[in-house]
């Protein structure tokens, strides 16, 4: 997330506030109360923890006086006269969330009904119908106050309902858990991907777009009737001349499909100088509206892989607004100035031999681990990031395990599979897991920090590759990091029999060029069809499959498969596909070769991260003849030697 | 085990949705167009704060665009997302029973049957199930159907 690093500050400056607020509360209330933080450490979003300020302090006051009973109260109830709230945050799959947790009085459904329906808030109907999770969700509707009394501390009209409100309008959740006479739990959950960022507000054609600040350098206003101060053209190209500088012109009417004047025949032209990752361009706007501090509410997948949108916001007037992907949009408009790269700061590697003109970005989690270098994970394969207490973790013959979601987590330490040596001072109470999903089961592989994510073009360097459990190393240009594949550090760890796929997956690794890529059909190596929309996979796959004495030609999707099917009629001994592509998807593309007069008996071999059961049907379904997880190298190749062999089988038969 | 579902027309066919998958039904919204989204897509809704995707199931399900305004809205959550499918008018909430269940038969367009679970066989009328898991898939994977369909020819 480009919008997501700015401005990081712990959670505890808010929270630490509490101790003061319930001290104070004492005194009022007449109650014995003890606060408790954990977690102040976890870090949000400045703009975001401010917007929750006011929340928080509400709940924890609520708390107070309309949760913890009176020390007599709980004392003849066999309670402690000092009553708890406990204050817990953490980072929980891509959100923060916040527990505040009181063991006080909780909540009485009777109660919660009874005022409802005084207050009208239901009908009759309704409150026989309603469920328990309901019931209590009925202190967030408006106008609603338990109390009997409007106390000075948390009553005066200002209810639950503006909590859960504002928590809502930075797109966060409230969820409340409570048991009568126990004590009530209430969760925030606050997502990461979203910000409130300052924006430039633009128009083009009919549309409002919302460019993040971050992003602007300056704007410029063009009048092309002017001699010095105007928009030229370079072999057709629109540039201008930024003190001295070319600085490439993008119109955002022709990137979205507009039909539109173009710039030059405009009087006046609006540009607004934006900064991609490793080089500047001037998009050209209808006009500039105005400034405006949005939040980013995020995009459906399907939105997303336009490449054009991070995201969408909700304007003062109530309209909705996209927001502009500036690094997708320098991309889709392939605009590269590589003369300014190096002055700008660059946070992917720029490859400035490289000829390649779809820049692909990789998004990774970084973690520490027992090495002084930092270590990522492809973040499309992490499926969620959990915090366990280390007393919570249980043994079950030898491996570690904790209870996760009504099943048993396999936890699995990054640091012992790769052999780095434990330096015990680091044993901390709490173990930072990085959930992952390999064959439909979940598994925890134990890391020691977890730091943030990066999305970056770099590529990844597999020369050092050689230690199980590490795919290469990525040079960002300011440091290398340690690419870790958390497939083989779990299978190293918990050995699976491959019984996804009807091809055995035992046999030794095949030396390099030796294999079955020259064997079978005389001299002629293999030709194998790449299909995978990932720039990142396709070079990995690619190198382990070139390795072995492959040919390999690779496309990025479905679509551009079959016009390579088409241009080199179908001359390929095999096709390997990805399954989530763009356009056309692995599903999809194996059902077209199926269902194709001259291609359906080539052998097509599934590859994805997501292989569990259902996919794997799918997937046999749709005409895949062997479907294979993700990044296996000596499964992979042992597979392809098996389906070769098949098809061999098949045709002299 | 009977089941309620909240159904809707396009054109004369009748569709329906499990009743606790569907968050609201709304009359038409003020649709804010994506430039370069698929066909299908007709846009964003501000819904009390929260931003809906807005489909058209008939440009979903390939079916032809008819003059009829698309009046109506069914609000659902699809992998954390608010999707609004515009529909041409809303019918009653129905209960179905198991025993008026059938899968879906090969007559149906490949189109639309992709997206169907299936067919209750009520009175008077043939009710089709949309499965809201395919939608969310076919989604997510960003499919359009008009190029996959160009291989074959």
């Amino acid at each position: 997330g480009e919008m997501m690093k700015t401005r990081m500050q712990p959670i505890g400056n808010v929270l630490n506030k509490f101790h003061r607020v319930v001290r104070d509360l004492w005194q009022e209330l007449r109650k014995n109360i003890a606060i408790t933080i954990s977690g102040a450490e976890t870090e949000l979003d400045k703009s975001l923890l401010e917007a929750i300020k006011d929340p928080l302090t509400h709940i924890v006051r609520n708390s107070c006086d309309h949760g913890v009973e009176l020390p007599q109260v709980r004392k003849n109830s066999g309670k402690a006269e000092q009553g708890t709230i406990a204050i817990r945050s953490y980072h929980e799959g891509g959100q923060v969330v916040i527990e505040i947790a009181d063991d006080g009085k909780g909540l009485n459904k009777d109660v919660l009904l009874q005022k409802a329906l005084e207050k009208n808030l239901i009908s009759k109907e309704q409150s026989a119908q309603m469920t328990e999770k309901e019931i209590f969700n009925l202190i967030f509707a408006p106008g609603f106050s338990t109390a009997s009394q409007i106390t000075n501390v948390s009553g005066r009209g200002v209810g639950m309902d503006v909590v859960r409100t504002n928590i809502e309008k930075i797109g966060g959740t409230v969820d409340l858990l409570s048991q009568d006479g126990r004590g009530t739990t209430i969760r925030l959950k606050i997502p990461l991907t979203l910000a409130i960022v300052p924006a430039l507000i633009v128009s083009c054609g009919d549309g409002t777009f919302a460019i993040p600040q971050v992003k602007l350098a300056e704007l410029v206003r063009v009048d092309q009737s002017s001699q010095e101060n105007r928009i030229e053209y370079l072999q057709g190209a629109p540039v201008y001349r930024l003190r001295g500088k070319i600085l490439p012109l993008i119109d955002l009417n022709s990137v979205l499909g507009h039909a539109h004047q173009d710039a030059a025949v405009r009087p006046i032209t609006n540009i607004a100088v934006l900064n991609a990752e490793t080089y500047s361009f001037g998009l050209i706007v209808d006009s500039i509206q105005d400034t405006a501090d949005i939040v980013v509410k995020p995009l459906s997948r399907l939105l997303k892989s336009l490449h054009v949108y991070s995201g969408a916001t909700i304007l003062g007037d109530g309209s909705v607004a996209l927001i502009l992907d500036v690094q997708g949009i320098a991309k889709v408009a392939r605009v590269r100035n590589e003369a300014n790269a190096p002055e700008k700061t660059t946070v992917g590697a720029t490859d400035q031999n490289s000829n390649h003109h779809r820049t692909e970005f990789q998004d990774f989690l970084l973690v520490h681990l027992q090495s002084p270098t930092k270590h990522a994970i492809i973040l499309s394969y992490v499926h969620r990031l959990e915090e366990f207490k280390r007393s919570d973790i249980e043994i079950s013959a030898k491996r570690r395990v904790v209870r996760y979601r009504g099943a048993i987590l396999p936890l699995i330490s990054a640091n012992e599979l790769l052999q780095y040596p434990q330096d015990p001072q680091s044993v901390k109470d709490t173990v930072s897991v990085v959930v992952v999903e390999k064959a439909g089961h979940l598994y925890g592989v134990e890391v020691d920090t977890i730091l943030d994510t990066l999305s970056t073009t770099a590529d990844t360097d597999t020369t050092l590759a050689t230690e199980n459990g590490i795919i290469g190393n990525l040079n960002t240009g300011q440091e290398l990091i340690v690419v870790i594949d958390p497939f083989q550090i779990i299978e190293a760890a918990v050995p699976t029999r491959p019984k996804l796929t009807p091809v055995s997956g035992e046999k030794p690794l095949i030396a390099k060029a030796t294999g079955p890529a020259l064997t079978g059909a005389g001299l002629t190596p293999k030709r194998i069809l790449l299909v995978e929309d990932m720039a990142f996979f396709r070079k990995l796959v690619t190198g382990v499959l070139e390795g072995a004495g492959y040919q390999v030609v690779s496309a990025s999707d479905g679509l551009e498969a079959c016009q390579i099917l088409d241009s080199e009629n179908g001359a390929f001994d095999l096709i390997i596909s990805d399954i989530e592509m763009p356009r056309m998807n692995g599903f999809q593309f194996a059902t077209a070769i199926r269902a194709h007069a001259k291609y359906k008996h080539l052998p097509m071999l599934a590859l994805s991260s997501r292989a569990d059961k259902s996919y794997l049907q799918q997937g046999l379904k749709a005409g895949f003849n062997s479907y294979l997880e993700k990044m296996q190298p000596p499964l992979l190749l042992n597979s392809i030697e098996d389906v070769l062999s098949l098809s061999l089988g098949g045709k002299s038969a | 085990m009977n089941q309620q579902l909240t159904t809707f027309y396009i054109g004369k066919d009748l569709y329906g949705i499990e009743v606790m998958r569907v968050q609201e039904v709304t009359g038409s919204l003020n649709t804010i167009p994506v430039p370069l989204a698929p066909q299908f897509v007709k846009g964003l809704i501000n819904l009390r704060g929260q931003i809906a995707t807005s489909l058209g199931l008939r440009e979903l399900f390939g079916l032809p665009a008819e003059q009829i305004k698309n009046d109506a809205s069914v609000v659902c959550k699809l992998d954390g997302n608010l999707i609004s499918l515009c529909v041409d008018s809303i019918g009653d909430v129905m209960e179905v029973q198991e025993s008026q269940f059938e899968t879906a038969p090969e007559i149906i367009p490949g189109g639309v049957k992709r997206f169907l679970k299936g067919i209750y066989k009520i009175d008077g009328a043939l009710l089709s199930l949309i499965d809201l898991e395919r939608l969310s898939l076919e989604l997510s994977n960003n499919s359009d159907q008009k190029e996959s369909k160009s291989i074959n020819n």
